[in-house]
This record gives structure tokens, C-alpha cells and sequence, in this order.
């Protein structure tokens, strides 16, 4: 079933030195193999990416991923990703976090970037949890599900990324699932990074140590794929409605692609990259005559 | 010192800033030292705003309580200043607009009938800041010509019958006092400098510092009295080839920053004491991840939101402790305009060479006060520090970002570049980069990063500034912007026969103890000078241990006048 036709590359060039401290069955080893075989497939090198990293155990990949990396702030690696993409733009610029970080303290961050169509890849390893701090009620955690600070079960209404990400004007709006043929995974992720913008990919995974609701059976009886449907991603108002569908039916792929100009690629004084500009002024003198 | 003190008083929107602008260039380009102080409150209309223009033969340090001559365009500004009217002082004012009486007999009230001058010129009752304009220049005899000239230059954009009604509503209010009255200021000045001085406040002089110590990434979010860093870059961004972003919060432009710096870019960040409250996180995660970061925090006073568009001093101790858990960093102040500009330069290069945050310390009344002053001259080279190219990249076994040196700095490598993939962490790490909780690897990468201190207190040169002889009796001690009230001071005491010298502190970490503590241990009266209540230097300075440290203290949200720190001194 795994044969290199099926898997593509595997994305051994991506590959640390370092052992992943994730806990047995953690959704996030399938994540990080498809971000692997996704950069290997796109036929990037190490040095052209640059990854930007959250805290909790998705911002542990940081030291997973064979490229220019930088762990970051809790909330914080898309701000860090923005500077970096609009002080060279040749990099391939990925951000990795988790659930809580990306969707609550966060999440102002996401619809900035969304709204400013940053071409950044956010991938967010969705697991409904707080999880390297124990387990507390996150952000996407679900309605009525009991958890560390949730003792009775949570009352919150979930945050839905894929609506906020809808109506702050994202450019490419999809969700996987850590369960998902490899190679769909790894698909999904090459579509979001080679998407000129903001591409948010609301990864699926279980907590096996920490959520007892969100299995993997539990996915699995509920997933489908949109890309079997009749759906099509080019509508934002559908999407919309779509992005709205959980419970009994899980859709997983792109809700919604559209070409938007990025933020980046309106800097019209950008004929080079900030990073490859001489740090000399010339006419620092004129500048002066202005004051006089 | 010969000096006039001429203060326009209005309502904000009634055009103070720009009568005061014009005043204040119309002197600077006849030769005057100019000093532009302004005062505003926190709202867009109303309200009273304040523009003090002081003009002297010699360098203006600082602002004045006393007024020689005040421009009324409304009763609130007469009420408001009345009591610091010197004796035989001047009023200007429209008395068909304005109603002012008052008890002292002394002042000279000159009547200018500004809006039917205004009209006369074939304008509006806004043309009246012109005619205001023209009764100041006639009155204290300064060339009209450098008026109509900046008259031109303002309303350049705006066409030909703009700038010709405001060039006559000048003449006619020019004209009306040397036609009504016959007792004009004799002030006895005659202009000195023949080069041609800019007129600049403290924020432009620091982002003209930015610009030429290499800066291509500037972010910011609103706010007082940091802004206009930001508004003058943001004129600049397309012609310089900058990024200037103003960003959702702080924290995202402190972060934003901070990607910059990592992908190899002299990234700049402005903001005032509530907004750096917000960025202390990331300041320890530059510090931790060792990356290059210039700060700016322009202070205003606090706590909370506190007087936005007032100036304190009071954040000093707040910088230099900002950040959990140990760590370096730079806090520099410059105390007037010409070290706004090279210390900024300058500042870029620290960052970039040791490789962690540098915060910049300002405030309202040097950032947003104007000063003549020469055209800069650029004293700094730009040095980037260790960066590896890809030959010497590919000459490594292995890249490590975070390696043992002798000096503690590990050379960096630029993202894009090949062979120098690496991981930057702001968890404790190993050489590579890495994760780590190895208790032997967090000792030798924490000493590593406390190794940079030895060099930048050997390589940091002019931490303090000097001024006076070692020999004197007292010793004054200031930081940032109180410099120039502080100099006033030390002439006026020794022209009483004291005998003083000061000593300005710039840089504030690496902290100067050894050189203070040289100067002040053959003082017999040392006086430290803070905009703050606390005295937050002057606590330091007693931690030294040498003697007791006397304390003038101001935290009214005004600068110090001169007369009062020797007031001060007097009274101890």
C-alpha cells in the first residue's frame, strides 16, 4: 500500500538528527512526514524554506524539520513569519502551531495575515487541546466536552478557523486530517504552499493522551472528502456554508481557493529583496535638506 | 544668554503649529537658534494648544517658564499664560475675536484685527494665522522675505492664489504694527550661523539615525508621542526602498521585527512605555534566540495610560529589568537632537554585532520638541558583525548557530543562504539549535551569552558625556532629555561663581558605574536631575555606594526649566 509511487518522495532531505518526543500514536508524526514529503515533492532545498514555529507540541516539530527554522512565541509565529516573507520573498514560508496558540491567543494574528493575503503556508495541528500543558479546554474544543478546566464540559462555542478564515478574506482555506491517506495529506499540503497567499491547512488530529472524544475512530466514522463531491472550492459564500458542517459529517480539502494579490507583491519600491539591499544611503544629505 | 520667548496660545485646529512652524523657520533661516516646544492635549479639537518659540543668538538648550511675547487666538491662552508674562511683556491678539482684560498695567497689548485683515487679502478668516504671523515678524524685526519663501514651500501643492493670499495677508499684518505702533522688542540679537541649519525634532533626527545606520524595516503601531517616527519613514518607504508597516498590535510589530532581524534585515520598532509593556515578551525571545533588535520607546508620563502627550521620564528602571530570566541587553538616551541621530545609527550596529536587543530611550520632549541644529554628520560605519557568507558555509563541517566562542557571539547565518540551515529557538538550546534540558549545555549556552557583556563594556565607547572639570564642587547627573536644561543650569551657576560640572549619562546597560564613580568620588555635592518621581537613576547611582545622592525631581508632565534646577540647588 506504501509503495514510493503511492508516497512520492519521502522527504528523507528534511530529515534532523533529533528524536520527536511526542507521545506514542500522536497524530503529529503523520503531519510532520507530509510537510517532509510535501517540501521534497515541491523540489525545494533546505535553505529556501524558512518555517516559523508556535509553542505546545506542534511548535515541537522546530527541531523535526531540516530547514531554516525559528521557535518562536506562544501565539506568535505568524507575525515572525510575516516579517521574515516581507524581508525576502524568495523564501517558502511555513508556519507550524497548534490549536490553542493559533486560535486563541493567536487568532488575532491569523485574521491580519489573512486579511493582509501574506503569502505564508499556516499549517495548525488541530487537536482540541492544550496539550503539552496537560490538557485544557482549547479554543476548537467542542461543546460539551469535559476536560481539565472544563470539569462539567465545556460551554464555549468552538472557534470555527475555517469561517473566521472565510471572513477575513482568506485566499486559501482548507482542512486535513492526521488520519488521511498519506498522500492526501501531503497533497494538501504542497496545494497550500505552492498558493500564492495565505494558505491556512486546519490539520485534524487526536490527542491519545489527553482527548477521549476526538479519536481516531471517532474521525474517521465522520470524515469525507470534499474532492469525492460535487463541491466546488470557488465560492466563498458556499464555502462558507460548508466550512459550517460538523458533527455527523466532517468535510475535509479546500473549501476555498480564489487569486488575490498578496500584501507583499504591492510594494512597488521592493525591486529588491529588503534583504539583498545595500545598507548605504546615498542621498542622506538631500533627506537633510528637507528639515532646513 | 540672550533669548526671546514667544508663545502662540489656541484652540487645537486654530493653526498654532503652523504659525509657530513658520515663526520658528522664518528665525532659523535668518541664522537664529531656534528651540519649538509644543504643548497639546490628548483630544483633535479645542482644547488649548501651546507653541513656544524661542529664538537667541547662541544654541537654545532648553525650554523657558518666562514669556516675552504672547500670541492670543483665543482668551483661554491669555488667562493660561498671563502669569508667566514678563514685565512689559507683549500681547498680540484680534480683540474683535478676542475680549482680554487684565490687572497687569505693565504688558503692552497690540490689537491686530487678523480676520479683516485676512479678508482684505482676499481670503478667509483661516488666512488670519498669516496676518498673525506678519505682526510677530514685524515686531521682533525679522526678515518678511524667509516668510513669504516658506509660504511657498507649504502651500506649494495647493496653487498660486493660495500662496499669494497668504503672502499678502502676511504683508498686511506686517505692515499694521509698523503703521499703529511705535514700541517695538528690542531684543538686541543679531543672527550668528551662516550654514544653513535644519529645524528637525528628536523622532526625525531618529529616523534619519535609522535610515543611515541601515535600517530597511520599520514597524510600529500609533502611539503617543512615538507616531511620528512613523509618519516620516512612511513618506520615505517607497523613495528609500524601506518596509514600514504599521502592524495590529505591539506584539505583532515587535514579532514582525523580529523576523526581520532573523532573515538578515536592520529591523526598527518605535513605541512609547504602554506599548513596550506589551513587547517585554519578545524583548527576552530576541535576547534568547539571538537575534538583532533595535527599540524605541519614546515615554510618556505613566503609569497606565497617563498624560499621552506629556513627557515624563519614568521608564527607565522598567527597560533595563524588561523580560523574565536573565538576560543582556543595550539601553541607550540620547539627550538631544544630534544624538537621536548618530546614537539610532549606531544602535543598529550594536544590535547586529552582539546579537540581542537594543532599547533606545526618548521622550516627548525631545521627540517631539524642533532644534536648529547643523546638518548631521554621519560618525558611524555600518559594521554587521560575524555573518558567514556560503563560501565559508560550505567550507563547515556543520553549521552550528549557537557555538561556543571565546566572546560569546556565534557568527549568524542569513536564511536563504545554503548550508547555513539552522534552527533559531527561544527554548534553551544546544549549539545546533536544538531543544534542550541538559543541565550542562543550558550552563555553557547562558555563560555563553553573558560572555558578550565584557566586550560591550570594553568596545561601547562615550557611555557617559562630561562636561565641566573633574575639580568642580558639585556634580549634576541627568540622562535623555533633560541635557539641555541641565547645561542652562550649570551657566547660570557658574556665572554665580559655582563651581559644577555634569555628568550625562547615555548609556544606561552596560551601566557607566566606574566612570561615575570617579567623578563623583571627588564631588562634595552630587545632584542627579530626573523627570520622574522616583528618581530611577538616582537610585542607581546610590547603589554605587560612594555618597548621598541629592534628588530634583519633576513629574508634572513639563520639562525642566533651567531657573529650577537652580532653584533647587539654592534651596539644598
Amino acid at each position: 500500500m506504501f509503495t514510493k509511487e503511492y508516497m512520492g518522495t519521502t522527504g528523507k532531505d528534511f530529515d534532523t538528527t533529533y528524536a520527536p518526543t511526542w507521545c506514542p500514536g500522536c497524530g503529529n508524526y503523520a503531519i510532520l512526514n507530509a510537510i517532509k514529503a510535501a517540501l521534497a515533492d515541491l523540489d525545494l532545498k533546505n535553505h529556501e524554506v524558512a518555517i516559523s514555529y508556535g509553542i505546545g507540541c506542534a511548535g515541537n516539530m522546530n527541531n523535526l524539520i531540516k530547514t531554516y527554522g525559528i521557535h518562536t512565541l506562544h501565539g506568535r509565529s505568524l507575525p515572525v513569519a510575516e516579517g521574515i516573507k516581507l524581508s525576502n520573498r524568495k523564501l517558502k514560508v511555513i508556519a507550524i502551531a497548534g490549536d490553542g496558540d493559533a486560535f486563541g491567543i493567536g487568532a488575532n494574528h491569523f485574521i491580519q495575515l489573512a486579511r493582509r493575503n501574506i503569502d505564508v503556508t499556516y499549517i495548525v495541528c488541530d487537536n482540541h487541546r492544550y496539550s503539552l500543558t496537560t490538557g485544557q479546554t482549547s479554543p476548537t474544543t467542542d461543546l460539551g466536552d469535559k476536560t481539565k478546566t472544563s470539569l462539567y464540559g465545556n460551554i464555549e462555542e468552538p472557534f470555527n478557523p475555517l469561517t473566521l478564515a472565510l471572513a477575513s478574506d482568506g485566499s486559501f482555506v482548507s482542512r486535513g486530517f492526521a488520519g488521511m491517506a498519506p498522500v492526501k495529506l501531503k497533497n494538501l499540503i504542497k496545494e497550500a504552499i505552492n498558493h500564492k497567499g495565505f494558505s491556512l491547512v486546519d490539520v485534524l488530529l487526536p490527542c491519545v493522551t489527553f482527548n477521549d472524544l476526538n479519536t481516531f475512530p471517532w474521525y474517521i466514522k465522520r470524515v469525507y472528502e470534499l474532492d469525492a463531491t460535487k463541491y466546488r472550492p470557488n465560492d466563498r459564500n458556499k464555502a462558507f456554508v460548508k466550512a459550517q458542517e460538523w458533527g455527523d459529517k466532517i468535510p475535509l480539502g479546500v473549501f476555498y481557493k480564489s487569486d488575490r494579490l498578496t500584501y507583499e507583491d504591492q510594494q512597488p519600491q521592493l525591486t529588491k529583496e529588503l534583504v539583498d539591499q545595500d545598507l548605504h544611503i546615498s542621498n542622506l544629505s538631500q533627506l537633510m535638506d528637507e528639515f532646513v | 544668554m540672550k533669548k526671546l520667548s514667544i508663545i502662540i496660545g489656541g484652540p487645537a485646529g486654530s493653526g498654532v503649529k503652523s504659525i509657530g512652524t513658520m515663526l520658528a523657520k522664518s528665525a532659523s533661516r535668518s541664522g537664529f537658534s531656534v528651540l519649538g516646544y509644543i504643548e497639546y492635549p490628548s483630544l483633535i479639537r479645542g482644547g488649548h494648544n501651546a507653541y513656544q518659540v524661542i529664538i537667541s543668538e547662541d544654541k537654545t538648550y532648553c525650554a523657558t517658564k518666562e514669556v516675552d511675547i504672547l500670541v492670543c487666538l483665543d482668551r483661554k491662552s491669555f488667562d493660561l499664560h498671563e502669569h508667566d508674562l514678563v514685565k512689559s511683556a507683549a500681547v498680540i491678539f484680534d480683540d474683535e475675536e478676542v475680549k482680554i482684560d487684565s490687572n497687569r498695567g505693565d504688558l503692552h497689548f497690540y490689537h491686530v484685527p487678523m480676520t479683516e485683515l485676512a479678508v482684505k487679502a482676499g481670503g478667509a478668516k483661516i488666512h488670519g494665522n498669516s496676518v498673525a504671523l506678519g505682526a510677530i515678524l514685524a515686531l521682533v524685526g525679522l526678515d518678511i522675505k524667509k516668510a513669504y519663501g516658506l509660504i511657498e514651500e507649504e502651500f506649494k501643492k495647493k496653487g498660486e492664489s493660495v500662496i499669494s493670499v497668504n503672502k499678502k495677508a502676511l504683508l498686511l499684518g506686517y505692515e499694521y504694527i509698523g503703521k499703529t505702533y511705535s514700541l517695538k522688542i528690542d531684543h538686541q540679537m543679531t543672527s550668528k550661523s551662516k550654514k544653513p541649519l535644519m529645524y528637525i525634532s528628536g523622532n526625525e533626527a531618529m529616523a534619519l539615525g535609522a535610515i543611515a545606520g541601515g535600517c530597511r524595516f520599520y514597524a510600529a503601531y500609533p502611539m503617543t508621542p512615538s507616531t511620528t517616527i512613523l509618519h516620516y519613514l512612511v513618506q520615505k518607504e517607497r523613495q528609500l526602498g524601506m518596509i514600514v508597516k504599521q502592524m495590529e498590535d505591539e506584539i505583532s510589530v515587535i514579532n514582525a521585527a523580529i523576523g526581520a532581524g532573523w532573515a538578515g534585515v536592520r529591523s526598527f520598532v518605535g513605541t512609547s512605555g504602554g506599548g513596550f509593556s506589551l513587547m517585554v515578551e519578545a524583548l527576552g525571545f530576541a535576547a534568547m534566540a539571538e537575534v538583532p533588535l533595535v527599540v524605541a520607546n519614546v515615554q510618556r508620563p505613566g503609569p497606565s495610560t497617563g498624560l499621552p502627550t506629556w513627557t515624563e521620564q519614568s521608564d527607565l528602571k522598567f527597560v533595563l529589568g524588561a523580560g523574565h530570566g536573565d538576560f543582556l541587553r543595550i539601553v541607550a538616551a540620547p539627550g538631544d537632537v544630534e544624538e537621536c541621530f548618530n546614537i539610532t545609527a549606531e544602535s543598529f550596529n550594536w544590535a547586529e554585532k552582539y546579537q540581542l536587543p537594543v532599547v533606545l530611550l526618548s521622550d516627548k520632549y525631545l521627540a517631539e520638541s524642533f532644534f536648529t541644529t547643523d546638518k548631521f554628520n554621519q560618525l558611524n560605519k555600518i559594521e554587521r558583525g560575524k555573518i558567514l557568507s556560503k563560501k565559508e558555509l560550505a567550507d563547515l563541517e556543520q553549521y552550528k548557530r549557537y557555538d561556543y566562542r571565546v566572546d560569546g557571539i556565534s557568527p549568524r547565518s542569513i536564511p536563504g543562504v545554503k548550508g547555513g540551515e539552522a534552527l533559531s529557538n527561544s527554548d534553551e538550546h544546544d549549539e545546533f539549535g536544538f531543544s534542550t534540558e541538559e543541565t550542562e549545555v543550558r550552563i555553557k549556552q547562558m555563560d555563553k551569552r553573558f560572555k558578550k557583556l565584557g566586550l560591550m563594556e570594553a568596545e561601547i565607547k562615550n557611555k557617559i558625556k562630561f562636561y565641566g572639570s573633574k575639580e568642580a564642587d558639585i556634580t549634576l547627573i541627568g540622562w535623555g532629555s533633560t541635557k539641555g536644561a541641565i547645561l542652562e543650569a550649570q551657566e547660570i551657576l557658574k556665572a554665580k561663581g559655582k563651581s559644577v560640572n555634569f555628568i550625562q549619562v547615555i548609556v544606561l546597560a552596560p551601566f557607566p558605574s566606574k566612570e561615575i564613580k570617579k567623578i563623583i568620588s571627588s564631588s562634595n555635592k552630587v545632584y542627579v536631575i530626573e523627570n520622574n518621581k522616583t528618581g530611577q537613576l538616582a537610585d542607581m547611582i546610590e547603589g554605587l555606594g560612594s555618597m548621598t545622592i541629592n534628588r530634583i525631581l519633576k513629574y508634572d508632565g513639563r520639562p525642566f526649566f533651567a531657573e529650577e534646577i537652580v532653584k533647587q540647588i539654592n534651596n539644598f
